[in-house]
């Protein structure tokens, strides 16, 4: 893109030929107010805050209407403009029932961060609110409330634009204005919740989140969704890690833009508190990690004493981050010398995988699919299928089962076939963060390990770039991430050989 | 140099007794304002600034006036507010506490909750008398707040609903 010369505020930027102003001002340091433009959706013009001066222009300017051009020159301070946007706030406030104290919007709205920077301080209207209805059900993901609504129009050109759904549209005219949908026609689609997200006041807001905390009280970590394998960037909202409240996309211009689809958004469920296992099981008998640690490596060193290490199996799948694979390959195929790694399919996954929606939704569930097939192709691992392990199982070729279970709803088919194939003569250990799977396997030995959310590392999506999550929580003290427990197990069987030299001697 | 005042001790031990039982005796016969008082019998009187246990407002129709907002949880610092809002089973009001707790004992009686309240519907009450004997009983729930034997036909739990505002002539 070339380069263009433009003032702003007397300072000269060198910017993007044809980016939009209020962005490029945004971009270094200068902040122009808005509630319609957003930098996804087409140009309404619609909200009259983005005035700024223009030089040799009488008018003032809507600048996000305004392109950049070699020349342009800008103010954003002048008394003309400072009034103009105080004036054009007090015109969105006239209707607006000022509601905070029950607005989930209250401490990342619009209307109250404008106001208190360039708001006025005193109603000078006479006239009484206009009452419109309030809790209004559209669909099963978003709530209307149409009274708070400054008719920015961005969810309208949303269901225009993006989401191809044109339900959303303004109806009735003057102060009786109101967003709607026609016949009161639920929202449909799985792309509902983005409404709430560009919602710069609190009209929309999601029923999943509805009532359920104030934000101020949230703290933000990164993150990629787990839905599937598109890889939508996220911001995973939570207070102090102990609770996840909800996901909300994060920019990311190659993968997900400003969107996020809601199937992705309930993702954190499987991550939260009520679906965790907290504490190491054996048996169903909570024990401490450490001691869960050793009687796996006491299990093991009865396969290694008597060199029956290929009778380990592992089960892996695609849910786990690259650097969780390469510690679980290093461990079992390297130290401990076994080549039965099972998984699912993960090649077809691949090839069929298609976006589902023609949006964002895909169809493989697993979001590190092409990761896991990358690390076990540099580890040299040969990957065989359930059918493989179900026989294995039945000629009991395995007598020790790792199973590194994923989240939510993809681990039930395999795992119930599985769980009805163990014999009790086959110890199995699972790794998981949720306890659904545990229920499954009654007299085996679990381990909690880090959520999908709670986790660092890589991931690789469908269009092969390669995305990093931060860590940035701990929900339960005793969970480990796999590494560690990797970690800690080697450890352990060190220290147990040891022990046995030293008694040898 | 120990004179002999000092190495026989009777003479002060007489001089100390004779401070102690002249104030014996001057409290005994009310010769001078005691500032005890016989306590569980006779109660001190408090500001009407004292702050003590919090009450929580009602409307007229008995219901709670708080909207659950969370000010008073944000302003605390003591972090002993816990609020769990709900949609209210009253169309008229949106959003209610389905659960409003405070932790009496981790409560340091600053008054921020109520100064922070938009709606007054959390007050500071004059209850001083506030002993229990397990832990749990501290973590005060809204029919406590709102509704314990000492509030009732008090002033101090009558929310003051706003005037609607209406058309200047």
């Amino acid at each position: 893109m070339a380069k263009v010369k433009i003032t702003v505020n007397g300072k000269e930027l060198e910017v993007e030929a044809g980016k939009n102003l209020v962005d490029a001002a945004e971009e270094n340091g200068f902040e122009i107010p808005h509630y319609c433009y957003h930098p996804g959706l087409s140009i309404a013009g619609q909200c009259r805050m983005c005035y700024v001066e223009q030089e040799g222009n009488p008018k003032l300017q809507v600048a996000c209407n305004m392109k950049c051009s070699d020349g342009l020159k800008v103010k954003t301070d002048t008394p003309k403009v400072t009034d103009a946007v105080k004036w054009s706030l007090e015109f969105h406030l006239i209707n607006h029932p000022i509601d905070c104290p029950i607005c989930d919007q209250a401490g990342e709205c619009g209307l109250q961060e404008y106001y208190m920077k360039h708001g006025k301080y005193k109603s000078e209207m006479h006239e009484e609110k206009e009452l419109k209805p309030k809790v209004v059900d559209i669909g099963d993901q978003v709530v209307l409330d149409k009274e708070r609504c400054i008719l920015c129009s961005r969810c309208v050109r949303f269901t225009q634009e993006i989401s191809k759904t044109s339900e959303l549209g303004i109806f009735s005219r003057g102060d009786r204005s109101v967003i709607g949908t026609v016949n009161d026609s639920p929202l449909t689609g799985n792309y509902q919740t983005n409404v709430v997200d560009i919602c710069p006041v609190g009209a929309l807001t999601s029923k999943d989140f509805r009532f359920e905390q104030r934000v101020w009280f949230l703290d933000e970590t990164q993150s990629i969704c787990s839905g599937c394998s598109k890889g939508c960037n996220v911001d995973v909202h939570h207070k102090k890690g102990k609770h996840i409240y909800r996901l909300k996309p994060r920019y990311n211009e190659q993968v997900n833009s400003y969107w996020m689809c809601d199937k992705g958004r309930v993702t954190y469920k499987d991550s939260n508190f009520d679906r965790r296992l907290s504490n190491a099981k054996l048996g169903g008998v909570d024990l401490p990690h450490a001691e869960a640690i050793a009687a796996w490596a006491a299990d093991l060193k009865v396969l290694i004493a008597t060199e029956r290490t290929e009778e380990i199996g592992v089960w892996i799948t695609p849910h786990q981050t690259n650097e969780e694979l390469v510690s679980i390959f290093e461990t079992f195929a390297t130290q401990l010398k076994t080549n039965k790694f099972y998984s699912e399919s993960v090649e077809t996954l691949v090839q069929k995988d298609e976006a589902v929606d023609g949006f964002l939704l895909r169809s493989d569930p697993y979001p590190n699919s092409r990761g896991f097939l990358k690390t076990s192709k540099e580890k040299k691992i040969k990957l065989q299928s359930i059918e493989d392990l179900i026989k294995a199982l039945e000629k009991e070729t395995i007598s020790h089962l790792v199973i590194i279970c994923p989240e939510g709803e993809r681990q039930f088919p395999h795992m119930s076939r599985i769980s009805q194939m163990v014999k009790p003569s086959q110890f199995v250990v699972i790794l998981t963060p949720q306890n659904a799977a545990i229920e499954m396997f009654p007299s085996a030995l679990s381990l909690p390990t880090l959520s999908h959310y709670e986790k660092a590392g890589t991931m690789i999506n469908h269009a092969e770039i390669s995305q990093s999550l931060e860590a940035g929580f701990q929900m339960f003290k005793e969970s480990r991430s796999i590494q560690q427990t990797m970690k800690d197990l080697l450890e352990a069987q060190a220290k147990r050989a040891e022990s046995r030299e030293r008694m040898a001697n | 140099m120990a004179t002999l005042e000092s190495k026989s001790y009777v003479i002060g031990i007489f001089k100390g007794l004779m401070i102690t039982g002249g104030h014996f005796i001057k409290n005994l016969l009310g010769i001078t304002k005691r500032p005890t008082i016989m306590y569980p019998e006779q109660k001190r009187k408090y500001s009407q600034k004292f702050m003590g246990t919090h009450v929580l407002t009602k409307k007229h129709n008995g219901e709670i006036a708080c909207t659950s907002c969370m000010l008073c949880a944000t302003a605390c610092p003591a972090e002993c507010i816990h609020i769990v809002a709900a949609e209210s089973p009253n169309p008229q009001v949106e959003k209610y506490p389905a659960i409003y707790e405070i932790d009496l004992l981790r409560c340091v009686f600053c008054g921020y909750c109520e100064d922070a309240c938009p709606v007054d519907a959390v007050r500071m009450g004059r209850d001083y008398e506030m002993a229990e004997l397990a832990e749990r009983n501290f973590v005060v729930g809204i029919d406590f707040l709102m509704n314990r034997p000492s509030l009732q036909g008090k002033n101090i739990s009558v929310f003051h609903e706003p005037k609607k505002i209406t058309k200047s002539a």
